[in-house]
């Protein structure tokens, strides 16, 4: 059954484009990154299933984010985003491996980004058990994802 | 971590998908803390979908994944009240010397209008072209394989599509980090504006990665947009390569892929 794009958009529309200002600090970008974030769920998908739909919008707008704050990392960028600029740049390389489409993760090809459980656990407060449960892990997997990235955190968590 | 809820939990309480429980503990938890972000939602909900109408989206979405021929991108965003389309910039393989008649890119975020074709317009063939400037202080300069950056140069990059109808502009350097320049996300459209140069809506500065900054353009002639995805995976592959400085990326024969080496001073 084909997707209602403006029902999704109406019920989720808003709450993508809380998460796309409160990562992006811009209006302007925020915009466009929210209707790429519908674009990449209709593109991928035929039908969704009602359960998870909330998380997986967010999951695939905190990744889009990352990857346009990772894109802005070699130009300036705005002072109150440091924190997501640190993980943007710490797991640049560390997810060079793992960095897939948050979509190819559901369909069960591809594990989540640790870009993406740092910035739940470090910049929106998650404890590791909501992170682990959120990107479908365990509590000790993402530890384990966060351990690698121990140098960086060590910053990051002197700054939480 | 601190006992504040995630935003996640609220954005659900506010959209009814937590169980009678949790919605529960969570509304006195909020109510404790005086966090009032459950009532900011409700408020702003009203305000996206005012400034954002659900139809106008609806509708831009349902173009870019479905696109005909030659819709207007820049046409979708500022339905969307946005306001002037991003200049998209595709790097190219530069063959042959540049041509000192191009004309040097605009200052820093000035947004120029992306001049999409009519859908009928036929394209006319040619070799694709990159032209990357280095700032200097009295402007600009158009740079050369054979010339040198460094930490801290800035760039701008413009693209002649030549013909091309979607591109996806990558850049990989001697740190094996890999970027994506065009477009601005994973999700975004591919196409490409004909004419030319074409420049970036902004500059950006090389960090001190070793050996080497490389610039790749991938093009298709089809009508549907490229996979950025696939062309990024492709790139991180290509970077952990000891080839990286001069190989391809693996991907489909019928794709083109053009780029532009820029050698580190050490």
């Amino acid at each position: 059954m084909p997707i209602d794009v403006e029902a999704l958009y109406r019920r989720y529309g808003p709450m993508v484009m809380r998460r796309c200002k409160q990562m992006l600090r811009d209006e302007e970008q925020a915009a466009e990154l929210m209707q790429d974030v519908f674009v990449a769920i209709v593109r991928r998908r035929d039908d969704l299933d009602d359960r998870g739909v909330s998380s997986l919008l967010y999951r695939t707008a905190t990744n889009l984010c990352l990857n346009r704050i990772r894109t802005a990392r070699r130009r300036p960028s705005e002072p109150s985003t440091e924190l997501l600029h640190q993980i943007a740049s710490a797991t640049n390389e560390a997810d060079r491996s793992v960095a897939r489409s948050v979509l190819t993760k559901l369909l069960g090809a591809e594990p989540p980004s640790t870009a993406l459980i740092a910035t739940l656990h470090f910049h929106d407060g998650m404890t590791l058990e909501e992170t682990a449960r959120e990107v479908g892990l365990s509590v000790s997997g993402v530890r384990k994802r966060l351990r690698k990235l121990r140098a960086s955190l060590r910053a990051l968590e002197a700054g939480t | 971590m601190s006992d504040r809820i995630p935003d996640l939990t609220v954005e659900r309480l506010a959209l009814g998908e937590l169980d009678e429980a949790e919605a529960k503990r969570v509304r006195m938890q909020l109510q404790a803390a005086g966090d009032t972000r459950l009532e900011e939602i409700e408020r702003s909900n009203s305000a996206v979908l005012e400034a954002y109408p659900p139809t106008t989206v609806a509708a831009a979405v349902r173009r870019r994944v479905k696109p005909s021929a030659r819709t207007s991108s820049p046409a979708m965003r500022w339905a969307m009240g946005i306001g002037a389309a991003a200049v998209a910039a595709v790097v190219l393989w530069w063959v042959a010397r540049p041509d000192p008649a191009i004309v040097a890119p605009p200052p820093d975020r000035e947004l120029v209008a992306r001049a999409d074709p009519p859908p009928d317009t036929v394209r006319v063939k040619g070799e694709a072209r990159v032209v990357v400037h280095r700032r200097t202080p009295g402007g600009s300069r158009p740079l050369t394989p054979d010339d040198e950056v460094t930490a801290g140069d800035e760039l701008r990059v413009a693209y002649q599509a030549a013909g091309r109808r979607h591109g996806v502009i990558v850049s990989i350097d001697g740190a094996d980090a890999v970027t994506l320049h065009w477009p601005a996300s994973e999700g975004a459209d591919t196409a490409l504006a004909d004419g030319g140069p074409v420049w970036l809506d902004h500059s950006y500065a090389l960090d001190d990665a070793p050996g080497f900054e490389r610039f790749i353009l991938v093009t298709s002639d089809g009508e549907l947009p490229l996979d950025v995805a696939t062309v990024m995976s492709a790139a991180r592959a290509l970077a952990a390569r000891p080839d990286a400085a001069d190989g391809e990326l693996n991907l489909d024969a019928s794709l083109q892929q053009h780029s532009l080496l820029l050698r580190k001073s050490p």
